[in-house]
C-alpha cells in the first residue's frame, strides 16, 4: 500500500467514510495474503483486521478459497495411462521422419492446397491479388507461387482434387521456383481491375465449384475469418496486398455448410507463409508446441504478439498478421519452404 | 543423473530418458489438464497428447526456460485447443432451435442427463463449488488461477507459460481471483471455517 493510500485510510478513519476504508483494505487483501505488501502497509491491514469484523470475514473468505484450491484432490496417472503415454511417444517415434524429409512432405502437401486457394481467390474477386501470378497458376495448374506477395482472401474451402497437383509434381517444382534472396521490394499493390481481368481468362472448369459462394460473415465461432496467401519470393521483404478499401471478408461457416464437415473447416489453415528454408526451419521450431497433427499451427491469441514478433524477425514479410489476428481467438497458419 | 542429463538424452531420442521424464511430470500434467478440462477422460487424452508433442518437438526445446514451464506451456495449449474444439463441435452438432408449424422459432429444452464434471470426483462441497466456479471463468482467467493458486507456480513462471509480462500476469490473476470470489459469494459459508 502506498503512503497515499495510508493517508487516505487515515483520513477516512477520521470518520468521513469508514465503509470506504474497508473497501480500500479489501482491495489490498489479495496482495496482503500473497505477502506482497511492504511491512508497514501490511501492518495497517493487520491492525484493521483486528478491529473490523466485515473485513476479517472477507479476509477469511479469500483465505478459504485459496486454501481450498490448494487442497483439491489430486489425480494419479495409473499404469494404463502411463503405458498409453509411452505408446503414443513410441508411435510418434516410428512415424517421425528425419526433419528435412518431414519438411518436404509438409511443403508439398500444403503447396497443393495453396494452389487451390489461390485459384479460389480469383473467382471471389473481392480483394487485390497479383494477376500475373494468378493467371499463371490457373493456366498451368501448378503451384509456382513466385515473384509476388499475394495477400488474398478466400473462404475455407476444401481443396478440389481436380485442381490439386500430385504431391510429387509439386515437390519437383519446388526448387524451380526458388529465387535468390534479395532485400528489396519488387512489386506494388495491383488494382482490383487487374484481378478481374485475370478472372476473365480463367477457364471455368479450373475453378473449384465451392468458390462461387461468397461466405457469410460469422465471427461468433472463434474461427479464422480470412485466408491469406502470401507467396513469398524471398526478394520481397514485407509488403502485403491487404487493401483498406477491401478488408478481408469474414468467413467461417460457409465451407462447413458446403462440405458438411465442420472438422475440415476447423483444420483449414487460415494463413499461408512462404519462407526461405532457413527461416522455415526456425519458424517450425518456434511454433513447434502449437503444432497440430495436420501440420498446421494453432496459435492462441495470447501468444500472438510473441509469435508475430518472432516470425516477423525471421521473415520480415508478415506485418499484416497482427491485423488479421486482432479479433481472433486463434488462427491457423501453414508454413511453406521455398 | 540430473534432470538436465535426462533431458539431453531424451532429446536425442533415448526412450528410457523420455520415460523417466514422463514419470516425473505425468501427474502434474494430468492434474493441470483435469483442472482445465473438467473431466478425467479428456484430461487423460490431453496428457497423452502433451507428451506426444513433447516427444515430437523435443528438439525445439532450447533450455531457455525451465523444462517444467515448457511442459506446462504445451499442456496449456493442448487444453485450450481441446476446449475450443469442444465448443465448436457443440455448436456445430447441437441445434437447440427448432421451428414450430407456425414458423415461430423456439428453443428446445436441453436435458442435462450426466453428472457435472465434478460430481463424480471425491470432493467436499467447497471444492466442488470452487471447481464449478472455475468452469465459469474465461479460459484465460481459469488458466492463470489454476497455474497460480492450484499448481502454485510463480508469476515469472506463469509469465513464461502465457507469453506475457509478469506485471500483466499479476493483474490478470488479481482480476481472475476477484471474478472467482464474486462467483463464490453465494457459497461463502463453505469457505469460512
Amino acid at each position: 500500500m502506498t503512503s497515499k493510500h495510508q493517508n487516505e485510510i487515515s483520513r477516512r478513519k477520521g470518520g468521513v467514510a469508514v465503509d470506504q476504508t474497508c473497501e480500500t483494505i479489501q482491495e489490498q487483501l489479495l496482495s496482503y495474503i500473497d505477502g506482497e505488501l511492504r511491512d508497514e502497509d501490511a501492518a495497517v491491514i493487520d491492525k484493521h483486521l483486528t478491529g473490523c469484523d466485515v473485513c476479517r470475514k472477507e479476509y477469511e473468505f479469500l483465505c478459504g478459497i485459496l486454501k481450498t484450491a490448494n487442497e483439491l484432490p489430486v489425480l494419479k496417472v495409473d499404469a494404463s495411462l502411463h503405458a498409453r503415454i509411452l505408446q503414443g511417444a513410441e508411435q510418434a517415434a516410428k512415424t517421425q521422419k528425419p526433419f528435412r524429409r518431414t519438411l518436404w512432405r509438409t511443403v508439398s502437401g500444403f503447396a497443393t492446397a495453396a494452389a487451390v486457394i489461390a485459384l479460389s481467390v480469383v473467382s471471389l474477386n473481392s480483394l487485390p491479388g497479383h494477376p500475373e501470378l494468378l493467371q499463371e497458376e490457373l493456366t498451368d495448374h501448378q503451384t509456382e507461387i513466385n515473384q509476388t506477395i499475394d495477400s488474398a482472401v478466400t473462404s475455407n474451402k476444401e481443396p478440389t482434387p481436380s485442381v490439386a497437383l500430385p504431391a510429387e509434381e509439386t515437390r519437383e517444382k519446388q526448387p524451380a521456383v526458388s529465387k535468390p534472396v534479395q532485400n528489396e521490394k519488387t512489386f506494388a499493390p495491383v488494382e482490383n481491375s487487374a484481378v478481374a481481368e485475370a478472372e476473365q481468362e480463367v477457364p471455368e472448369a479450373h475453378v473449384p465449384a465451392t468458390v462461387s459462394v461468397m461466405p457469410e460473415s460469422d465471427t461468433t465461432q472463434g474461427q479464422p475469418t480470412a485466408d491469406a496467401i502470401i507467396s513469398n519470393d524471398p526478394a520481397i521483404t514485407g509488403e502485403t496486398m491487404v487493401d483498406d478499401k477491401n478488408p478481408m471478408p469474414e468467413v467461417a461457416s460457409e465451407s462447413r455448410r458446403i462440405s458438411g464437415d465442420a472438422v475440415t473447416a476447423v483444420h483449414e489453415p487460415a494463413l499461408h507463409y512462404y519462407m526461405t528454408a532457413e527461416g522455415y526451419e526456425e519458424a517450425v521450431n518456434l511454433l513447434a508446441i502449437f503444432s497440430q497433427e495436420d501440420g498446421t499451427y494453432l496459435i492462441p491469441v495470447e501468444e500472438k504478439d510473441n509469435i508475430c514478433n518472432s516470425l516477423q524477425a525471421l521473415s520480415g514479410y508478415l506485418r499484416h498478421i497482427e491485423d488479421v489476428l486482432e479479433n481472433e481467438e486463434q488462427i491457423r497458419i501453414a508454413l511453406y519452404m521455398e | 543423473m540430473s534432470e538436465q542429463e535426462w533431458i539431453n538424452r531424451a532429446k536425442e531420442g533415448d526412450m528410457e530418458a523420455f520415460s523417466r521424464l514422463v514419470e516425473t511430470y505425468e501427474n502434474r500434467i494430468l492434474n493441470y489438464c483435469y483442472r482445465m478440462l473438467g473431466n478425467r477422460f479428456d484430461a487423460e487424452d490431453a496428457t497423452q497428447e502433451v507428451f506426444v508433442k513433447l516427444y515430437r518437438f523435443f528438439g525445439s526445446y532450447a533450455g531457455n526456460s525451465a523444462f517444467s514451464t515448457w511442459l506446462y506451456k504445451i499442456a496449456s495449449n493442448v487444453c485450450l485447443d481441446m476446449l475450443r474444439k469442444s465448443k465448436r463441435t457443440h455448436k456445430d452438432t447441437v441445434s437447440i432451435h427448432q421451428y414450430s408449424t407456425e414458423g415461430e422459432e423456439f428453443a428446445l429444452p436441453i436435458e442435462d442427463s450426466g453428472p457435472t464434471p465434478y460430481q463424480s470426483a471425491q470432493m467436499n462441497e467447497a471444492q466442488r463449488a470452487l471447481m464449478e466456479a472455475l468452469e465459469k471463468l474465461s479460459e484465460e482467467q481459469k488458466k492463470v488461477i489454476i497455474l497460480r493458486d492450484i499448481e502454485g507456480l510463480s508469476y515469472e513462471e506463469i509469465a513464461e507459460i502465457t507469453g506475457t509480462a509478469a506485471g500483466t500476469v499479476k493483474s490478470r490473476i488479481n482480476r481472475a481471483r476477484q471474478a472467482l470470489k464474486k462467483l463464490l459469494e453465494k457459497d461463502k459459508e463453505l469457505f469460512l471455517n
